[in-house]
């Protein structure tokens, strides 16, 4: 395999994206991410300006509950995660091209692994909603989807385990957190 | 900026070593540039393929509500409008710093729209000049999809209406002054006849001087 650092050099027809170093390959993966939930994000604008916010809200909740569970299903599958506990659907979190992979979080796991907590530090969409004063997108984003899909996530991957946001927005100053989600085990 | 930000996320103390894949133990910080490059490249299809597919669910929720004449539509418009940023952001990824045709066929390469989502299509492409790039789609999977099963009225928009005029937007976002033209176009009837074996498109693009 190789270790392209970049593709600042010749072009190369036969190029493979083996080719690259990992940091190279992060860099890309980073921005399919932002591609990933900018597509979602462009289509709310378009529907939203045609056909007002409760069509937007109501495609956007009819979209993701179709969507989440192959965006939980394939990175899993491709990382070869398995396991039903807590720390599973972390390592999950952290691939996961529309959460830890585009937002900074941070996870805590008991020492008996019953309890985690998955803590949002900083958050594009929510940096978006207040730069651009859209609480409408705040609501949708953070409560009627993230609200809604984090603890059914949490069930799919074991339905004994439980999920409570202990924070979510708005927030008084951009230095708080953004969101805390803790889990358990029952 | 996908540097500034890989940079600062790295701030945060490494992993200690590469791993193959992510069935082992939980870390606390694990970052996309702790994992092997296999399984990074793993990843980086099924990224592509969550993009993909974001559209397609947003299509069918508009088409439902509204038919497919509207759905087609939005759907139109949605990417006349996601390509260029994506295009530049894909360019920026991958280190490229001219604007240039060499700069074209590497994001249709790796654009997750294009050759960058292997779940859907095969690329191939030509340098031909500094001036003229030549891009093959070798196989194109929602071509082949809507061919099978008979929906060439669909067909015809994708590859007739639309393609014509998105084919070039990812490369028009790097240099505006570049045209192109597609070569072999489904579903192969005039004014495109032109067919060339294991080809199931392709496309000419022009710098002017």
């Amino acid at each position: 395999m190789g270790k392209l650092k970049d593709y600042s050099g010749p072009f190369n027809p036969e190029l493979k994206m083996t080719d690259f170093s990992s940091e190279a390959l992060a860099r890309l993966l980073l921005a399919a991410g932002k591609m990933y939930l900018g597509a979602d994000g462009m289509w709310t604008t378009v529907i939203r300006r045609r056909f007002g916010d409760d069509v937007a809200l109501e495609c956007s909740r009819e979209v993701w509950d179709t969507n989440w569970k192959q965006e939980v299903r394939r990175p899993t599958e491709a990382m070869n995660i398995k396991g039903n506990d807590i720390a599973s659907m972390f390592k999950f979190f952290q691939v996961d091209p529309g959460f830890a992979v585009l937002f900074e979080m941070k996870f805590e796991v008991s020492d008996d692994g019953k309890h985690g907590k998955a803590t949002v530090v900083k958050c594009r969409t929510l940096e978006y909603c207040e730069r651009h004063n859209d609480t409408w997108l705040m609501n949708l984003a953070c409560h009627e989807l993230d609200g809604k899909l984090i603890p059914e996530t949490a069930r799919l991957f074991n339905p004994k385990m439980q999920c409570k946001a202990t924070k979510l927005p708005p927030r008084k100053s951009p230095d708080e957190i953004p969101c805390v989600w803790e889990f358990w085990l029952k | 900026m996908a540097e500034k930000e890989i940079a600062a996320k790295k701030k945060t103390p490494k992993s200690p070593k590469e791993i193959k894949d992510y069935s082992g133990p939980v870390r606390p910080v694990c970052r996309l540039e702790d994992l092997g490059k296999d399984t990074l490249v793993k990843l980086a299809n099924e990224y592509a393929r969550a993009y993909q597919q974001m559209d397609g669910h947003w299509y069918d929720a508009v088409a439902k509500r509204y038919g497919e004449q509207i759905a087609r539509e939005i759907d139109f418009e949605v990417w006349m409008r996601n390509i260029p940023s994506t295009a530049r952001r894909t360019l920026e990824a991958l280190g490229h710093k001219e604007n240039d045709m060499a700069g074209i066929l590497k994001v249709s390469q790796f654009h997750p729209a294009a050759g960058g989502c292997p779940f859907l299509y095969d690329y191939e492409v030509e340098l031909k000049s500094p001036k003229v790039g030549i891009v093959k789609v070798t196989r194109c999977h929602p071509m082949r999809h809507y061919r099978d099963k008979g929906n060439m009225d669909f067909v015809r928009v994708m590859c007739r209406k639309w393609d014509p005029q998105m084919f070039g937007q990812s490369a028009k976002a790097i240099m505006p002054d570049v045209t192109w033209r597609p070569l072999v176009l489904p579903p192969y009837d005039a004014p495109y006849e032109r067919q060339e074996p294991g080809i199931d498109c392709m496309w000419e693009f022009t710098i002017e001087d």
